[in-house]
């Protein structure tokens, strides 16, 4: 039987409670919201936090609202099987739905929740692995050693960010609440990511997520999301595209790419991204926006054992198919 | 230190003293004593421990016991009636859905999960039903047969 190390799970009751409690106990606490990434990495002994802040005891973190002039508004602790099922999300959103669906399996998505997806730690094949395993090497950059061996050379961590719902909130524009013992702050998502490996979160220790805003979507708009992994289920990605693009008088007015699992962080593809604006989204504008985010993707570690290389390539593959399919969808 | 517990489980109320870092699947198997539900990679990878709290599908092995009290937990133990099989497991004996057997609880509490939901599921409904859930012999292709018949014979009942 897979055991979890001992710890003592604290039961706040407001998000600011949950706060001081993560102030209080530094790098001795960390939340647990659904549970289903956390869990894994407690029985692995990649972490063993003496306290789990227990999120799910906070009231009212569970909802989403939809208004046609504010946006999405979406709780944290919001279940990601709710955004995979909701009739308004696949609508407006179609990205955050398609994400939502693709989130490991069943299971994973009736468990997990937003919050809990959207700050998902990043991932190697070496530090994600029993501490059996890990024992035959000495400590990696981000179990404080110095090396790395997913990149011997780099002297910075270079794990990946797997979550499957932050690209598409991204390219739609999301931002986020952040709750604190020094107040609140409003940030956009792409803001939470510091691409470093090892410290992926740019947030303090004791801040929450504590509500999730997308815009709402502009007229003649569209977005989409694929995920390439090893099996149609459970896996993590080993890469993944979402794409969100405005059209105003036939011709793209906005534009975001963002790429999933190719670095320590989401990546907007800035330079595909602009290359769609102010033309016409024809064949050959959607091709030279694949080449162009085909360049600026820079994957370097084997994921999912999946070559990087390979993931590089499916970098233009999927921008292609992404974009062809929001264009026959707009026009 | 330990802490009692009440847990309900297939509508019954068990009391039971656990320490607070133990999964549901550790009690229900070891304090409990129901086997029924598996451990295959105990890290949430295989859907062998899959069970149903208020519900809704949940691992069991990357669920916190202590998290379930005032919860109603259904375990594979909780379908059969005392003189029948469910008609989900008659059916997975009739199409021979069963070889090791080791997957075969995860994806029956699935299977129940989907067809309350969804009582008349396609093909690819009952595909992504069980998506979660690994099984190593079968190659699914019964596994299906299996629920696509329960699911039949169910609605046929009411």
């Amino acid at each position: 039987m897979m055991r979890l190390p001992k710890f003592e799970r604290l039961l706040p009751s407001s998000v600011a409670e949950a706060c001081q409690m993560l102030n209080q106990h530094k790098n001795e606490a960390e939340p647990i919201a659904g549970g289903s990434d956390i869990l894994v990495s407690m029985k692995q002994r990649v972490i063993t936090p003496k306290y789990l802040v227990d999120l799910t005891t906070i009231p009212n973190l569970d909802y989403l609202s939809y208004d046609d002039k504010e946006g999405l508004r979406m709780g944290p602790l919001t279940k990601i099987i709710k955004l995979a099922r909701d009739a308004k999300v696949a609508e407006k959103y179609p990205a955050i739905a398609q994400a939502a669906a693709s989130v490991g399996a069943n299971q994973h998505q009736f468990m997990g929740t937003i919050g809990g997806n959207i700050c998902l730690d990043t991932r190697c094949w070496y530090y994600n692995q029993s501490s059996f395993w890990r024992k035959s090497r000495a400590p990696c950059i981000k179990f404080n050693g110095d090396t790395c061996y997913i990149a011997t050379a780099s002297k910075v961590c270079v794990a990946v960010y797997s979550g499957d719902l932050a690209p598409s909130l991204i390219a739609l524009g999301a931002e986020i609440k952040l709750s604190s013992p020094k107040g609140e702050r409003v940030i956009p998502l792409s803001q939470l990511y510091s691409g470093d490996g090892k410290v992926y979160l740019t947030k303090e220790k004791d801040e929450l997520v504590s509500e999730i805003n997308l815009p709402p979507p502009p007229a003649k708009s569209c977005s989409t999301y694929m995920k390439l992994r090893m099996r149609e289920a459970i896996d993590f990605p080993m890469m993944g595209v979402a794409v969100n693009v405005v059209l105003s008088n036939g011709k793209c007015s906005q534009a975001r790419i963002v790429l999933n699992t190719v670095a320590s962080a989401p990546v907007l593809a800035s330079d595909a991204s602009s290359h769609l604006v102010g033309k016409e989204l024809t064949a050959e504008v959607i091709k030279e926006a694949a080449e162009k985010a085909y360049r600026e993707a820079k994957p370097i570690s084997d994921t999912g054992g999946c070559p990087a290389v390979y993931r590089k390539k499916i970098v233009r593959v999927y921008t292609k198919r992404t974009l062809e399919q929001v264009v026959s969808k707009l026009t | 230190m330990k802490k009692l517990i009440e847990l309900n489980v297939n509508s019954e109320i068990y009391e039971v003293a656990i320490d607070p870092h133990r999964s549901l699947l550790e009690v229900l198997r070891e304090t409990i004593g129901l086997t029924g539900s598996k451990e295959g990679c105990g890290l949430g990878a295989c859907g062998a421990c899959t069970v149903l709290i208020d519900g809704d599908p949940a691992l069991a092995c990357l669920t916190l016991a202590d998290r379930c009290v005032g919860h109603e937990i259904l375990t594979i133990e909780g379908l059969a009636k005392p003189d029948a099989l469910h008609p989900i497991q008659k059916a997975a004996v009739k199409f021979g859905a069963i070889q090791c057997g080791y997957c075969t609880p995860g994806w029956i509490m699935s299977s129940y999960s989907l067809l309350a939901r969804n009582p008349k599921p396609t093909r690819d409904d009952i595909v992504r039903g069980i998506a979660g859930n690994l099984c190593r012999c079968t190659g699914y292709v019964k596994i299906i047969e299996a629920i696509d018949e329960a699911a039949k014979e169910m609605s046929a009942s009411g």
